[in-house]
């Protein structure tokens, strides 16, 4: 079947629920030729969950068909950063940290403050430079909890999250936070990949603002970070 | 001297970096950020010049200093690349 998916068509056979259920929002039934060919077999999830009796079949063809999507997408200007998008506005808010530190816990004080925003993707969403603009896109590779929305939203900025007594925001440069971005991203392993890889990276750094947040729990949190992010 | 094909070598947002792929993950795990004197050798090295080379690039950027300071910075560079197998003898 095919989907849509970061405006890109996507072929991919779902033989697990998790994967089905999560894709039917991006079901494409047009005529284009696939952008990206996801051609794991039920053998490949069957090996992979051997090697990871943790997970189920289910987890397996569902982590394993999102990892290569992401690795598929640097080939068009697109990147996945594991981060919480929240959009409101016509714009979409992105904040990246490592798991636990607290980054959906602050998206959703959001959805609390702004009634209107919504979560475009909590754990996972896909970046693309399209036409010289810089998009957030719901996937149907979001994380444990199924909060992504097919939506296709220009990003305000990007800010890495950190825990703080204060609520403290501070514009900062791309390269300040290069280490950051690339922790929380897949860094390809062929040499093409990495190549187109680091082209957007770049393309990423120089132009999204970007910002260095610590923060509470509080409603104030929000206001901080909202206050700096959003476009004037 | 060659440069191993497993780096990439990028300016990202205004920073010099080079990145492992293939067998090299294993080894480098991480980047190498370069400063300016790292980035005019790396790029000597990849259009695969000798030592002469390098010291020719590196003296034309740096009018200023003295061969033998030139020839240290450059032999401590091919050094710690070597070190990681970046450089292949």
């Amino acid at each position: 079947m095919k989907l849509k998916v970061a405006d890109l068509i996507v072929e991919v056979t779902p033989k697990y629920e998790l994967l089905k259920t999560r894709s039917v929002p991006y079901i494409y039934n047009g005529e284009k030729e696939p952008d990206i060919v996801i051609p794991l077999s039920e053998q490949f999830f069957i090996d992979r969950q051997k090697e990871n009796p943790h997970l189920s079949l289910d987890e397996c063809e569902y982590i394993f068909t999102g990892s290569c999507f992401y690795t598929e997408i640097v080939k068009f200007d697109g990147v996945m950063l594991h981060a919480s998008a929240v959009q409101y506005e016509n714009f979409a808010y992105l904040f990246s940290a490592d798991s636990g530190t607290g980054k959906s816990t602050h998206t959703h004080l959001w959805l609390k403050k702004f009634p209107g925003a919504e979560i475009l993707n909590d754990d996972k969403p896909a970046i693309r430079c399209i036409d010289g603009k810089y998009y957030a896109f719901g996937t149907p590779w979001s994380g444990k909890y199924d909060e992504s929305v097919n939506t296709m939203t220009e990003i305000a900025g990007i800010t890495f999250l950190s825990r703080g007594e204060a609520n403290e925001i501070t514009r900062v440069t791309g390269e300040d936070v290069m280490i950051d971005f690339l922790n929380q991203t897949v860094r390809p392993g062929k040499k093409d990949y990495m190549i187109s890889f680091m082209e957007t990276l770049d393309k990423i750094l120089s132009d999204v603002p970007v910002f260095r947040l610590k923060c509470n729990i509080s409603p104030e949190a929000v206001e901080t970070s909202y206050n700096a992010m959003k476009r004037s | 001297m060659k440069l191993s094909e497993n780096f990439v070598l990028k300016t990202i947002a205004g920073a010099t970096v080079v990145m492992p792929v293939g067998e090299a993950v294993s080894k480098v795990n991480g980047m190498i950020k370069l400063n300016p004197t790292a980035k005019i050798i790396w790029e000597a090295l990849e259009e695969n010049k000798d030592f002469d080379g390098i010291l020719e690039a590196m003296k034309n950027n740096f009018k200023d200093v003295d061969e033998a300071t030139l020839k240290e910075d450059i032999n401590y560079f091919l050094d710690r690349l070597r070190k990681y197998e970046i450089l292949i003898d």
